[in-house]
């Protein structure tokens, strides 16, 4: 938690530096937070838009505490596609569906990528304990400031993600799995500078 | 999408939001509809129905990833009113996390007999020791039922490296009969006769499995087939079970220090 809350008060005091000029490529576009989706009871992270800002990427560190089902790390990075965004009201857009994937990587106690060679027979293990892929759904509503704002826009998103762990679990059992048993929701804010 | 399919769908929706679908990680180990003691309260629950003079136990394991088979067997077990509970004897899960223990375990709570859990080596994996222990109970612990003391214990040796599981010194503590107790049935996972046994403690685990008077069978799971035998000639019999996707699943019955058993499919 304290180190999510230093990580957070590094970016307000940095990003605002830069932001103005927007002339380095490195220089984030948004800053992110969110809460579940499972990358961590609270995560916050920053992203950049892309393909013409037909799309998003951002990287996130999660945590979740010890008396939330913790103590849990998570480094995260998503890419997202915005098919369609629509003008609700004047300076209000939605973005209805924009599709996704996610990577999540947990790490500390319990989550070597790997077992030691030899101990179990290849393939007996064939997935990674502490390495998630999320294929994920999001919609949002954000409100563009108007110029001279200090930030460009806000946005809130509610977004839907299943792992594949949860997928093949699903997929193999439909009569007796629900789609919503797999489905996980997080809910965030956007913040364009 | 019709009027009401959509109102439908955003009655789901609402349903979601208000319920345990804001995950914070798959690999948490409780959220705050998870259960917790099942062991325990199955065990309160068994001592408080009738008992005749024969136990009979619907004896399965490995039940990971295979929840339409579960849900069938659930089902069956419904059907046979002698069954007094149901042993899980391992693999609960496939990748030990929450939301596997969580739909099984809603799929169990189906049951109208007691279940009992036994810790597997999936069921270990990341943090899904901690998901078992909070939810089922102690990897090792014991009960008595119907004259006979059961003894269910981690013999998941190669998840851990401390060269201590199964624990020989707990389990020596625990075979031993008692004046109620005339009989004694150990449960676990992974048998000895397999791979994914320590190694360096299959000769003490056998031989105190051979030293212990009135042991009637040492139960397992985790080969995925049915086997009853003496792998060993030393006069302990072992017996494992179907996985749930062979459909299949041994029926167990205790009388006066005898067993049989039959197997049920479904």
């Amino acid at each position: 938690m304290f180190r999510a809350a230093f990580f957070i008060l590094t970016l307000f005091l940095n990003v605002p530096l830069f932001g103005q000029e927007r002339s380095h490529w490195a220089v984030p576009d948004y800053f992110v937070i969110q809460h579940a989706g499972s990358i961590g009871f609270f995560s916050a992270g920053v992203g950049y838009d892309v393909f013409e800002s037909k799309g998003r990427f951002s990287t996130h560190f999660g945590t979740v505490p010890f008396n939330r089902g913790g103590t849990l790390n998570v480094l995260s990075a998503k890419l997202f596609y915005k098919p369609v965004t629509l003008t609700v009201w004047n300076r209000v857009k939605m973005n209805p569906v924009d599709v996704g994937i996610i990577g999540s990587y947990h790490y500390g106690d319990n989550f070597e990528t790997r077992w030691p060679e030899g101990v179990h027979p290849k393939g007996y293990y064939w997935w990674h304990p502490a390495l998630r892929a999320h294929i994920a759904m999001e919609s949002s509503v954000t409100y563009e400031c108007k110029k001279g704002h200090a930030f460009k826009s806000v946005a809130g998103y509610l977004e839907f993600n299943t792992n594949e762990l949860y997928l093949v679990s699903f997929i193999q059992n439909m009569r007796s799995v629900s789609a919503w048993d797999i489905i996980k929701i997080g809910a965030g804010a956007r913040i364009h500078f | 999408m019709s009027g009401n399919n959509t109102v439908g769908f955003f009655l789901s929706l609402l349903f979601l939001i208000s319920c345990d679908s804001f995950e914070y990680s798959p690999n948490q180990v409780y959220d705050k509809t998870s259960k917790v003691a099942l062991n325990a309260k199955n065990l309160e629950l068994l001592y408080s129905l009738p008992q005749d003079d024969t136990v009979t136990i619907a004896f399965v394991g490995d039940s990971q990833r295979f929840y339409d088979e579960l849900d069938l067997f659930i089902d069956t077990v419904n059907n046979i009113a002698a069954v007094d509970f149901v042993l899980l004897a391992g693999d609960i899960s496939d990748f030990g996390l929450l939301e596997e223990f969580e739909l099984i375990n809603a799929m169990l709570e189906r049951l109208q007999k007691p279940y009992l859990g036994v810790v597997g080596n999936h069921d270990v994996v990341a943090r899904g020791e901690e998901v078992f222990e909070r939810m089922f109970g102690p990897l090792n612990f014991s009960f008595h039922y119907g004259g006979v003391k059961f003894v269910a214990h981690n013999t998941n040796g190669k998840e851990y490296f401390t060269g201590n599981v199964p624990d020989l010194k707990w389990l020596g503590r625990q075979l031993t009969r008692s004046d109620t107790s005339k009989y004694l049935v150990t449960v676990s996972h992974v048998p000895p006769f397999s791979s994914d046994f320590d190694e360096k403690l299959i000769d003490g685990y056998t031989n105190l499995l051979h030293e212990s008077p009135g042991l009637l069978v040492s139960l397992h799971g985790h080969i995925h087939t049915h086997k009853d035998g003496y792998p060993y000639n030393d006069g302990v019999r072992y017996m494992t079970t179907h996985s749930f996707d062979k459909r299949s699943f041994v029926l167990l019955r205790i009388y006066n220090g005898q067993i049989d058993y039959r197997l049920i499919d479904y």
